[in-house]
């Protein structure tokens, strides 16, 4: 149901307050960006970079996006058919579990399979001591283990698209198709699977801008991408023109997949996906259900089972997880110190835009999401290269500090919370103030005894997904966090690197906990219809 | 020749208290319209589903054009029956063109013969022109013309509709009934109509079934269905009736209103309830008659008089869309049966 917006509340619009909060928005996100450009531009067109060196980075970057996000869709489409469509057996389960990859961090996913299938991984280990032979049976590293991985912890991006438009899809559609005569495997393929397109290029798209970005998996998977080899220039050589070049080249890209994407759904705007209240028979798998079944669970085993049992197995016992946890609890301090001031924060600035954006006349309110949906679409790398940058010229007291780690923050999920409460104000009632109103409220009365409490559960919601992505931050947080002070990711990462696998394990496990606590909590709201 | 035959179809759905259909026989003609008619939940449509394939009866057989389709445990998939279906909700295919939803159907002919019949189609139902349209491009009605012609395409042996005007606006309803009436009569096909809207039955079909809660009550001609009603469920579904209640004796029906001809020759003595339409019922103005006006519903091309009758029974009249009664006015009732029809007191 969409509700109207709500009328601009009476009063005059607050335009001074406007004007500073779009200005703070602007500084906040548009100066690193700019800088960056510049610092790319400032010496000669390639610098220390060649062409060629270039032109293989770039074939390299896209076809591991590209081959990832066909592993997804292999991964994905099957999966939600069988959930939605069929008598799969556990088909609820199934459903339940398909989504839990999205709640593991794909570098810690990257940190399993390194553990189990890398050179010193325990399958190695098994099989040399098996065999008394130290060939190498295994290994992960590398473009084809990028590609394994990533595809492994997005797919759920198109599982849940696709499984959405599958409910949603008017069984009678596919009714027609087999009464003019076409067999079902036919209407899947003439009938099914073209109406669910959109949904499969949005899904697709999402795993392909994740891998386009993503530095953590691939830089312990030891694959040269865009974001690896711009950390390798910043890290190991210092060259930052050829990093800030490298970054614009990314951005470049990115942006150009998002264009192409928009023009690609414009040409065919057919999506007319309509509700019924009808829901499709499911489909009798017969001899095939067993067989399906095991389809279903080799993908949540390779997704969920192998590497939650890969960290568990490699924490050992209760007593190391204690022991890792007492050595390293300065490090879960600051993660979750970091995480819950940019997620207040991010909470704050979100009530002022979203109420701003609402109440403000013309393009503001669009400005204001365009600019801060920029700021989300910035590879972490990126971001944290063009803060360091900037910051490291123009306000060198506050780079080096934890200050610049919350602004990283902010510009990267500022968005999150912006757009839920932006969608839950607008999904107030305007006659809801209105009737107040007649009742003899006060507008300010109106904003604590009726708008506040319908917010409330909208701000806690903003405020848990804020704290989740903050938590699990990993590939900015490791360029611009001062010296010594380490967050649980950046552990997890270093560990990794350092084959300290029981180390990695524990605290890889401490991660997940603390990002599914407030995701259930979040999901319980959502089921409440409260969010 | 009788070119669909249902014999004794039961259908319980799972996890269903009550059976969605319950031993029912009927039979369509070739070249005849039958339509489905009764409220919501009755069973309408899964009739219409369970001919096209897509429900399974437990019991009982489903012939078309003589073909076995479905007996109760083996059946023939929906691709293979020929039917034409026409869904409420039109379901056309939104990522095809007009043209390419009606040739859907068509795979197996040659290209040439497959355009042919596209444009011959469209040229039926009116929609030249449109074939490069995409569906959310299209008002109802002309959704409703592709559905149809989509339908009709391949040639089905049969054209089954489910609820086919409930999704248009009312004004274009009647319009969308005339043409859908002269396309069916232009292709001489075979069709299965299903709604619950009498008027909607007694425009289109050549027979009426009215189904009740998975029964059949009665199939039957249009005229017949409201004139002579089997059941006092059909007599109430089909249109305004009221039941006066009366007795047997003499070899008359006495009612408070007159004696009536007891033509099912009920036995002397039986309580019975005899039905009168509107359209029975005639008043007349004077000083110190039987009955009063009670209520006035202006239709337009009628006035529909409620009266109240001494026993404090109400009875319906249609007059003359001028004739103008004020309410509480005394009237006199006449009452010109053609069809006398009874139903014994229980």
């Amino acid at each position: 149901m969409v509700l109207a917006r709500p009328a601009p509340a009476s009063g005059p619009p607050a335009q001074a307050g406007t004007i500073v909060l779009l200005a703070g928005v602007g500084l906040l996100i548009l100066p690193p960006l700019i800088y960056l450009a510049s610092s790319a531009a400032q010496a000669g067109a390639l610098g220390a970079l060649s062409i060629g060196a270039l032109a293989g980075l770039t074939l390299t970057t896209l076809s591991l996006a590209g081959l990832a996000t066909v592993w997804a869709m292999i991964l994905a489409l099957p999966l939600a058919w069988l959930v939605v469509r069929t008598n799969l057996p556990f088909r609820n389960v199934c459903r339940w579990l398909a989504v839990i990859p999205l709640a593991i961090p794909s570098y810690i996913g990257a940190m399993a399979y390194i553990a189990l299938l890398g050179p010193v991984g325990s399958v190695n280990t098994w099989l040399s001591s098996l065999t008394g032979s130290h060939q190498q049976w295994t290994n992960i590293y590398g473009f084809w283990g990028g590609v394994f991985v990533l595809g492994l912890f997005t797919y759920p991006y198109i599982f849940l698209l696709v499984s959405a438009a599958l409910e949603v899809t008017n069984p009678s559609i596919e009714e027609t198709a087999r009464s003019l005569g076409e067999h079902p495997l036919g209407v899947l393929r003439r009938v099914t699977l073209p109406m669910l397109r959109p949904s499969i290029l949005a899904g697709g798209l999402l795993v392909f801008l994740y891998a386009l970005s993503d530095f953590g998996s691939l830089s312990l998977l030891r694959v040269q991408v865009f974001t690896t080899a711009i950390y390798h220039q910043l890290n190991t050589r210092f060259d930052h023109a050829s990093a800030a070049r490298l970054s614009c080249m990314l951005v470049l890209i990115t942006l150009a997949v998002l264009v192409g994407q928009r023009a690609l759904i414009s040409r065919r705007s057919y999506v007319t996906i309509t509700g019924t209240a009808r829901a499709a028979h499911p489909v009798h798998l017969g001899r095939w259900r067993w067989p399906a079944a095991a389809l279903a669970g080799g993908i949540l085993s390779l997704s969920v089972f192998i590497p939650v049992s890969v960290l568990i197995a490699q924490t050992g016992s209760v007593e190391q997880f204690t022991t890792v946890l007492r050595e390293q609890w300065g490090f879960v301090k600051n993660s979750l110190l970091m995480a819950g001031i940019a997620a207040t924060l991010a909470m704050i600035l979100g009530v002022l835009i979203a109420f701003t954006a609402t109440r403000a006349k013309g393009p503001v309110g669009a400005v204001l999401s365009g600019t801060i949906q920029i700021g989300y679409a910035i590879p972490g790398t990126v971001l944290g290269l063009s803060l360091i940058l900037l910051y490291n010229t123009y306000l060198p007291w506050l780079y080096g500090t934890v200050g610049v780690l919350v602004v990283a923050y902010l510009i990267r999920f500022l968005t999150q919370s912006v757009q839920g409460l932006d969608a839950a104000l607008a999904g107030i009632n305007p006659h809801l103030s209105e009737a107040a109103r007649s009742l003899a409220a006060s507008p300010g009365t109106v904003l604590r005894r009726v708008l506040a409490p319908l917010v409330r559960p909208t701000l806690f919601a903003v405020w848990a997904l804020v704290f989740i992505s903050a938590m699990k931050e990993l590939d900015a947080t490791l360029l611009l966090r001062p010296a010594g002070f380490d967050t649980l990711p950046v552990r997890v990462y270093i560990h990794t690197v350092e084959a300290e696998y029981a180390k990695a394990g524990a605290l890889a496990l401490l991660l997940i906990t603390f990002t599914a606590l407030p995701w259930l909590l979040v999901t319980r709201l959502r089921d409440k219809k409260l969010v | 020749m009788r070119l669909i035959e249902l014999a004794g179809l039961s259908l319980t759905y799972p996890h269903a208290v009550e059976p969605a259909l319950y031993d029912l026989s009927l039979d369509v003609a070739e070249g005849t319209t039958l339509s489905v008619l009764g409220p919501s939940g009755c069973g309408k449509t899964t009739v219409l589903r369970a001919i096209a394939g897509f429900e399974h009866p437990q019991a009982g057989e489903i012939r078309i054009a003589g073909r076995l389709v479905c007996n109760g445990k083996q059946r023939v998939p929906p691709e293979e029956r020929g039917v034409g279906m026409v869904f409420q909700d039109y379901a056309l295919f939104p990522h095809l063109t007009v043209a390419q939803n009606v040739a859907f159907g068509l795979r197996r002919m040659e290209p040439r013969g497959a355009a042919e019949t596209v444009a011959h189609t469209l040229d039926l139902v009116g929609l030249t022109g449109l074939e490069g349209r995409y569906p959310h491009e299209l008002s109802g009605g002309q959704q409703q013309r592709v559905a149809i012609a989509r339908a009709l395409a391949p040639k089905p042996v049969v054209l089954l509709l489910d609820e086919p005007f409930s999704n248009l606006d009312p004004d274009m309803r009647g319009q969308m009934r005339e043409d859908v009436q002269e396309i069916l009569q232009r292709t001489g096909i075979t069709a299965v109509l299903v709604t619950h809207d009498h008027d909607e039955a007694f425009a289109m079909a050549d027979r009426i079934a009215v189904l009740n809660r998975g029964r059949l009550e009665q199939i039957d001609s249009p005229e017949a269905i409201y004139h002579t009603p089997a059941t006092s469920f059909v007599a109430n579904f089909v249109g305004q009736a009221d039941f006066l209640p009366g007795r047997v004796e003499n070899g008359k029906i006495h009612t408070e209103v007159g004696a009536f001809e007891n033509v099912a020759c009920h036995p002397s003595g039986t309580a019975v309830e005899i039905m009168i339409r509107p359209d029975d019922v005639h008043l007349t103005p004077v000083s110190a008659g039987t009955a009063q006006i009670a209520g006035r519903q202006f239709r337009g091309s009628e006035n529909l008089y409620r009266v109240l009758l001494r026993s404090g029974q109400h009875l319906h009249s249609s007059e003359a869309s001028t004739t103008v009664y004020p309410i509480g006015a005394s009237v006199e009732i006449t009452i010109v049966a053609t069809h006398i029809v009874t139903f014994v007191k229980v």
